[in-house]
């Protein structure tokens, strides 16, 4: 990763669970918690990615991707129809975080908590940094990008992070286990799909929580704001 | 010739990339490698063939992946692929005139271990070792275990080989530039390990250039002596239109490896991008070269996978986590409270202390069972080396294989029947042993006697294979009240062992005030006295100040604090004005609102103590701790205060029910009983965050929480709600795969007719849906959990 990863605050605030206040509007003692965190972060992450590429067509199943592969759903379908290509990906903040969390629960929990959301802010943003460097490497004149799409999402099942753990090598590459509970570890890790596009197509659903099942139950969506 | 004969005389070249050549010859993304032994084993042969040809004298069977997990699903047995690698490998390797040593292949699992993942050290062990039989039986030469990233990994791995296989073993693991592994375990960690466990060869693979790689070969080499393997990528990865290039091509390869055979690598080869052209141009630079005999080590480490500790200055070894004497830790070690000793260790480790004592001897528990858990948990959130502290074999050996590194035994006697029993654990577990210098006889009152036994001690090492190195020598410390005379003799002892025997010295420096009044002065002066004689390691409570600003002013004075740098560094950090706290004024009763809601520990307490004085006990809780929390509770639910708000005010709360605890046992009154509750993430899940602050909050309204931990098996939960009787049980699950162990937990609950309400949690769960499986209560956050408390528990 080249560029800097900068947090947005509010964001962090709004995954503390309040989505109707912003940084400035929070008790002094949690801003400072955050900055403080923000701090730490930077000193625990070794942010990293992977990516393929592959053309993509539509299937009975879902998509199919060249060599056999098959992304599973009616969701990821529809999400790339209008795709003829389209990249898998993997980021994560890697280990050392995790682990600097999970102390943080025996020693300051609220630190702890407030430390998770700053590292769920960047995980998002690590990811919007990939995607922004894999543009510059990958996309064409009057191509873009989809949002990105990840297994569990819509109908895709969960346990489709197997195929991008084997397709992307991720345990040799970037350092990202899978469980058997198809969990990814380290926690602050992301896989996703996002297809290219010769012109966005005005009728696809777009937006990171346009496929989440819990999208009119949910505190911290985007989508309600 | 055998093949560690092989290794000492010559160079020995190993082959290059075999996923580069299957995908030049067709391999497609996606495809497991190792199922073209059975589809295209003419590719693999040419494959073998072209490097044999170029000059390999190790070539690595088609096996990489050759797992029960990997290979699920591909359409053939492990046992197929694996008996057909090694053939086409055979096949290949059988009309060339010189021997072809033909290595089993083996890579990491694919999935995580504990305690990053879930996959049990146990079962990793198990998945290698079908790896190994298997390697034996269709006839590997030799196992080599590369790309790992995880050194517990290794570690099963190479347990797996060694417990069944007498081969030759090689093993390889690939670091990052910032010099650690994905999982932040340290070169000289890798290589303390390594060499302690007996592997062959240790080495770095993959990931990174011969560029990138060869300062981290030049730390590795000072880390170990044993023959050094390097096998690097093809430069850097770049995905151009055309597909992967790398950035060094053969000749530069070359010359890199001219390099690392100057430096003292013996073994060599190459990694992903590497192709039959690159190791010709190797082998042909290698005939040149014999493997240079390199100084063998001699310092005395001992490590965790991501921090190295040589004993080249004086380190503290912490001896808090040890019951004796101690109410809280026997009643944690009983109920397995781990998050309490976990605590004693990070508060440790924070004052000072560079290696832990761990002892679990306690008469009503399973000390080794127990031994095992605390080394796995510890590890999880502490770096510092541990000493597995125990006079039990049973217990030693539980606590020597689940450690990840390499860590000390505490201990052994002169007594042959203990040296026979615990010395060969040592050996094959690869530890540093304390050794004690007493024997049938008992302590020797005199130091020249405690010396003959240290020696015995040392020979029976050596006698096992365990260099002196990894002996530290304990010459006992009896107690200066009842035996003043022998204080000395310790002190004699010491320097003693340290002129004759060349060892480390371990003492338990707090023995020898046991019976005097204010033992803090005798401690330290004593401390000073045996670290002058040559202690090494004094074994201590490093939360007492005096002792460790006794051990930062012996650095100066010794020579080893240089320019005192240290020393003043700290006693600058002494010199800072505390953090200033949000204080209010004065503190006064009414107050304890307000100090619980900004979560102002120290004022809560020293409201709390003004109420003790006035009111009962219960009241204080009732009146006013309570309202308190409940107040800060539904700010929290109208979202003007945030979850870690709501815990600060949670723990400042805990702080006045520890005055209050503390005021009941003083007045003779029983305790706060609210009533138990059992909180767990369910089995497969490792998100415990949200499980965790619930317990937080709700012990801080005066229940007892019996926390079960992550991923918890469904009978673990029964058992322990039928055995602790507890009437209600909260489950957290976060991914809506694991939804169903916490409706399978559920079922079995009511299956077993545990008359226990359930509450469930988590980040996908509904009300709804905990309604569907069978659920009581649904606990959207923290606060609603104290109110299901407050429904079930009253």
């Amino acid at each position: 990763m080249q560029y800097p990863i900068k947090i947005d605050k509010d964001e962090v605030v709004r995954y503390l669970g309040c989505r109707e206040q912003s940084f400035a509007s929070v008790d002094k003692q949690l801003q400072q918690q955050i900055r403080d965190a923000i701090i730490q972060l930077r000193q625990l992450i070794q942010p990293k990615y992977v990516y393929k590429t592959f053309s993509a067509a539509v299937c009975p199943e879902g998509i199919s991707l060249d060599g056999g592969i098959v992304l599973l759903g009616k969701d990821i379908a529809h999400h790339l129809k209008s795709c003829g290509s389209c990249i898998l990906m993997a980021a994560t903040l890697g280990h050392q975080l995790d682990r600097e969390i999970a102390k943080l629960q025996l020693t300051n929990m609220s630190q702890s908590v407030v430390l998770n959301a700053v590292a769920i802010a960047a995980i998002e943003q690590v990811c919007d940094l990939a995607q922004e460097e894999i543009a510059c490497h990958i996309l064409r004149p009057g191509e873009s990008f989809t949002s990105r799409f990840s297994p569990g999402y819509g109908d895709m099942p969960l346990a489709q992070q197997y195929l991008f753990a084997q397709v992307l090598d991720l345990s040799r590459k970037v350092g990202i286990g899978v469980t058997e509970s198809f969990i990814l570890v380290p926690s602050k890790s992301v896989t996703a799909v996002i297809g290219i596009i010769k012109e966005l197509d005005k009728d696809m659903k777009q937006g990171k929580c346009a496929y989440c099942r819990l999208r009119d139950n949910c505190d911290f969506s985007r989508c309600q704001r | 010739m055998d093949f560690r004969k092989y290794m000492k005389e010559n160079i020995v070249i190993f082959d290059g990339a075999m996923g580069t050549m299957l995908q030049q010859n067709g391999l497609k993304t996606g495809e497991i490698p190792e199922v073209l032994n059975i589809t295209h084993s003419e590719i693999v042969e040419k494959i073998h063939r072209m490097y044999i040809q170029s000059g390999s004298r190790v070539i690595t069977a088609n096996t990489f992946g050759a797992n029960e997990l990997k290979l699920t699903g591909c359409g053939y047995s492990q046992r197929q692929i694996i008996q057909k690698a090694m053939e086409i490998a055979k096949s290949a390797a059988a009309d060339c005139p010189h021997k072809i040593y033909i290595a089993q292949d083996i890579g990491p699992i694919g999935e995580l271990l504990e305690p990053l993942g879930t996959l049990s050290f146990e079962r990793a062990y198990e998945i290698y070792a079908n790896q190994v039989f298997m390697g034996e039986e269709y006839g590997a030469d030799l196992f080599l275990l590369e790309t790992m990233t995880d050194l517990y990994e290794m570690k099963a791995a190479v347990l797996a080989v060694k417990e069944n296989s007498s081969l030759p073993l090689v093993c390889t693991m690939s670091f990052e530039e910032n010099r650690r592994t994905f999982t932040g375990c340290e070169i000289s960690s890798m290589a303390v390990t390594l060499q302690a466990l007996g592997v062959d060869a240790i080495g770095i693979n993959c990931s990174l250039g011969p560029e990138e790689i060869f300062p981290l070969v030049e730390e590795l080499i000072k880390w170990t002596d044993l023959p050094i393997l390097v096998q690097p990528n093809a430069g850097l990865p770049s995905l151009e239109q055309d597909g992967l290039h790398y950035s060094v091509n053969a000749e530069e390869f070359t010359l890199w490896a001219e390099k690392y055979m100057a430096l003292g690598v013996s073994l060599f080869g190459g990694c992903c991008g590497t192709t039959p052209e690159y190791i010709e141009k190797v082998a042909h630079l290698a005939r040149g070269y014999k493997p240079e005999k390199r100084p063998e080590i001699s310092f005395s480490a001992v490590c965790s996978p991501a921090k190295t500790v040589c004993i080249d200055q004086v380190r503290v070894i912490g001896e808090r986590i040890n019951p004796t004497g101690k109410k809280l830790l026997k009643e944690a070690l009983r109920n397995r409270n781990m998050d309490y000793i976990l605590q004693q260790g990070l508060s440790q480790q924070a004052a000072g202390a560079t290696i832990l004592d761990v002892n679990t001897g306690l008469p009503e528990i399973d000390e080794s069972a127990v031994m095992r858990q605390v080394v796995k948990q510890l590890q999880a959130v502490l770096d510092c080396p541990l000493q597995i502290d125990s006079s039990d074999a049973k217990t030693i050996e539980a606590g020597l294989r689940a450690y990840n590194g390499k860590c000390i035994v505490n201990s052994v006697n002169g007594e042959d029947a203990v040296l026979d029993t615990v010395l060969p654990l040592i050996k094959k577990y690869g530890a540093a042993v304390v050794g004690l210098t007493l024997d049938n006889n008992g302590i020797p009152l005199k130091a020249e006697q405690r010396l003959a036994i240290a020696r015995h001690i040392c020979e029976k090492a050596e006698s096992y294979g365990i260099p002196r190195r990894d002996v530290f020598i304990d010459c006992l410390v009896l107690t200066a009240s009842a035996q003043q005379k022998e204080v000395m003799e310790t002190i004699k002892a010491v320097q003693l062992v340290k002129t004759h025997l060349g060892v480390k010295t371990v003492l338990g420096v707090s023995n020898i005030s046991f019976g005097l009044p204010n033992r803090e002065l005798i401690n330290r002066t004593f401390l000073t006295m045996a670290l002058t004689a040559g202690l090494d390691m004094p074994i201590l409570n490093p939360n007492i100040p005096a002792m460790m600003d006794t051990i930062r002013a012996f650095h100066v004075l010794s020579f080893q604090d240089i320019n005192s740098k240290e020393y003043i560094a700290y006693q600058n950090t002494l010199a800072q004005p505390a953090e200033k706290l949000a204080e209010i004024p004065q503190t006064d009763v009414n107050d304890i609102d307000y100090a619980i809601a900004k979560g102002l520990k120290k004022q809560t307490e020293e409201i709390t103590r003004q109420l003790l004085q006035e009111h009962d006990c219960l009241d204080i809780v009732n009146e006013y701790l309570i309202p308190a929390l409940d107040k800060v509770g539904d700010d929290f639910e109208k979202g003007i205060v945030f979850l870690p708000q709501l815990i600060q005010a949670a723990e400042a709360a805990k702080a006045a029910f520890t005055v209050i605890k503390e005021a009941m046992s003083s007045r003779g009154e029983s305790g706060i009983h609210k009533g138990k509750i059992i909180v767990a993430t369910v089995k497969g899940d490792i998100h415990d965050i949200g499980k965790n602050i619930v317990k937080v909050v709700l012990e801080n309204y005066g229940y007892e929480v019996i926390d079960l931990g992550r991923d918890v098996p469904v009978e673990t939960v029964v058992e322990q709600a039928e055995k602790l009787q507890v009437p209600l049980v909260g489950l957290s699950a976060l991914m809506t795969t694991t939804l169903k162990s916490m409706e399978q937990t559920i079922a079995a609950l009511h299956q077993a007719n545990i008359p226990c309400k359930t509450f469930v949690g988590g980040a996908v769960l509904t009300e709804d849906y905990a309604k569907k499986i069978g659920a009581d209560f649904y606990a959207k956050d923290a606060k609603e959990a104290v109110t299901i408390a407050k429904k079930v528990l009253g």
